[in-house]
């Protein structure tokens, strides 16, 4: 087990802030240790140039570290070949990337993708669009926060004509791990591949998408402690390599023909990195996945289960506090609702006092219509967080909740 | 009082409350001495003003030739804030509400709570300045 104080000082935000700032939206994003900057500075001061096709040692050398990055992406998340990791901005490229570019082939009229209400609205958006272009249907599988994801519902909208089946590797706005295991072999079992979105997943535990047997997989990379701007998108190449391509421009291209039906294109995974790719920031998640492997992801995974646990526990006993989504299997993503006070109010008053929560629906409309609340307030962990800022969390809450909450209530 | 005085007494009392805790302090206390102002005459989808984070809505009528501007929202902060701008605009003339623009909110010390688009705040003069523009023009 490392030590958080020691873990700490690697953070420079979290180790030299003057003010009080106990960060608990990590969901949102996370804070950077200085291994991450290092790498972003280290490129831009010695190591700069393009990738790809340069003839002097400067550009063979920057190619090499970016195709190196891809190699560590490749291991961190378990994948056969380097060739099934595209670099993209983020989850959200990655997801769009996927709904047009593999709906262009597959998703036929009269089709459909399945996701869940428990999705982000980039894991809803880019599919709806994709359904409405294809003249497919997107059908949505529910969930309970007694019961998790309805299996019965998903066997039910599973069928023949399913393309893809989108879902979630966590909820990012309530936390709840969908059984992905399962969801996966019913897919399978009617030759549906399944995308998992692991913005919210990756971060807290060893992924392996071989084991997991997923099809597709995406991740941002400055969820990961790693740089903004940078994401991962996994595909076997099974299906990339069918694939049409999303963005078109340098790098990708093979030979240009007269017309775009007449060209040719690289092979994966440069088919789809069209354009300069933003090498610094690969680098930097690169150096963020080598941290937490020093770390270990298991040491990461026990430690953000116990403070999870002791911060549920800890916000359970506050009266007047309702948290959702306990009785599952959940990342240490806490959504709470206070009685008569909005959270706004609450997450603007923590904000005051130097706690950084989340309020609002999280980009997840689907999730607060199912709990039948308009938002919530979102604390979001991690292994640098501590129970004694838990302790002054719940401090806090008590204290807005006992000076404004009944007056609130008695108002509305 | 004329607009920008009355904006100026409220950048002026926002300076005497000290840390940003005790503005919010005195927003929430604004919203909850407005008691059980819940209304539902105010608290209409035609006057919501659409946001993200808390509901708000904004009623403007005319009464005796003069703006009266009522608002409401679900979030306590938001609500106090929204009083004032309501304060601040009503019983003026439809020419004196576009006589100068709203700026007191920049000037209150919560600059970057207040920047957020999705608190919607700005909305709310533009839509009484829309709505004493259209009184005008009635009147021409």
């Amino acid at each position: 087990m490392f030590d958080v104080n020691e873990i700490r000082q690697d953070f420079p935000l979290l180790a030299k802030s003057n003010e009080r700032l106990i960060y608990l939206d990590n969901a949102a994003t996370t804070q950077k240790p200085q291994a991450v900057i290092d790498a972003l500075v280290r490129f831009y001061t010695e190591q700069n140039a393009n990738v790809h096709r340069g003839t002097y040692p400067q550009s063979t050398e920057a190619t090499k570290l970016y195709e190196a990055a891809r190699a560590s992406v490749r291991d961190f998340i378990g994948a056969a070949q380097s060739e099934e990791i595209v670099f993209t901005k983020g989850v959200t490229e990655a997801l769009n990337l996927v709904a047009s570019s593999f709906c262009d082939v597959f998703l036929k009229p009269g089709g459909n993708v399945i996701a869940t209400e428990l999705e982000h609205h980039s894991n809803l958006l880019p599919w709806q669009a994709a359904c409405w272009k294809k003249q497919g249907q997107l059908r949505l599988v529910p969930f309970t926060c007694e019961d998790g994801l309805d299996l019965t519902a998903f066997r039910d909208v599973l069928d023949e004509k399913t393309a893809i089946v989108a879902i979630t590797g966590a909820s990012n706005s309530i936390g709840i791990i969908p059984p992905l295991k399962e969801v996966i072999r019913l897919a399978h079992e009617k030759g549906v591949p399944v995308l998992v979105d692991g913005a919210q997943s990756i971060q807290h535990g060893r992924t392996n998408v071989q084991e997991l047997d997923c099809d597709f997989f995406c991740f941002s990379g400055h969820k990961l402690y790693g740089p903004m701007g940078v994401g991962v998108l996994y595909g076997k190449s099974s299906y990339m390599e069918r694939m049409a391509p999303y963005q078109s421009g340098g790098d990708m291209i093979d030979r240009l023909g007269t017309a775009w039906l007449d060209n040719s294109y690289q092979g994966l995974p440069h088919r789809f990195e069209a354009g300069t790719p933003n090498v610094a920031d690969v680098l930097g998640l690169q150096a963020a996945i080598h941290y937490l492997q020093d770390i270990s992801l298991e040491g990461i995974a026990r430690c953000e289960r116990e403070l999870t646990a002791y911060a549920r526990e800890h916000l359970g006993k506050i009266p007047g506090l309702c948290l959702f989504g306990a009785k599952q299997p959940c990342v240490p993503v806490i959504s709470f609702v206070a009685e008569g006070m909005h959270p706004f109010d609450i997450s603007t008053l923590l904000g005051a006092r130097g706690i950084a929560t989340r309020c609002g629906e999280h980009c997840a409309q689907l999730v607060m219509r199912r709990l039948g609340v308009e938002g919530t307030v979102r604390v979001s962990l991690c292994f640098y967080n501590t129970r004694a800022e838990v302790d002054a969390l719940c401090d806090e809450l008590e204290w807005i909740l006992g000076k404004y909450g009944r007056r609130a209530h008695d108002t509305r | 009082m004329t607009l920008d005085e009355q904006q100026e007494e409220y950048v002026h009392l926002f300076s005497m409350l000290g840390d940003e805790l005790d503005r919010y302090d005195y927003l929430l206390n604004r919203a909850l001495s407005e008691g059980a102002a819940f209304d539902e005459q105010i608290r209409q989808d035609a006057n919501r003003i659409q946001g993200c984070q808390s509901n708000l809505w904004v009623d403007i009528t005319m009464e005796a030739g003069l703006v009266k501007v009522r608002c409401d929202s679900d979030a306590l902060i938001v609500k106090g804030l929204a009083g004032m701008i309501a304060e601040l605009f009503s019983g003026r003339k439809p020419e004196e509400v576009l006589s100068t623009s709203m700026w007191f909110l920049d000037e209150i010390g919560l600059g970057q709570l207040l920047g957020e688009r999705r608190i919607g705040l700005g909305k709310i003069a533009e839509e009484i300045r829309a709505y004493a523009l259209k009184q005008l023009d009635k009147s021409e």
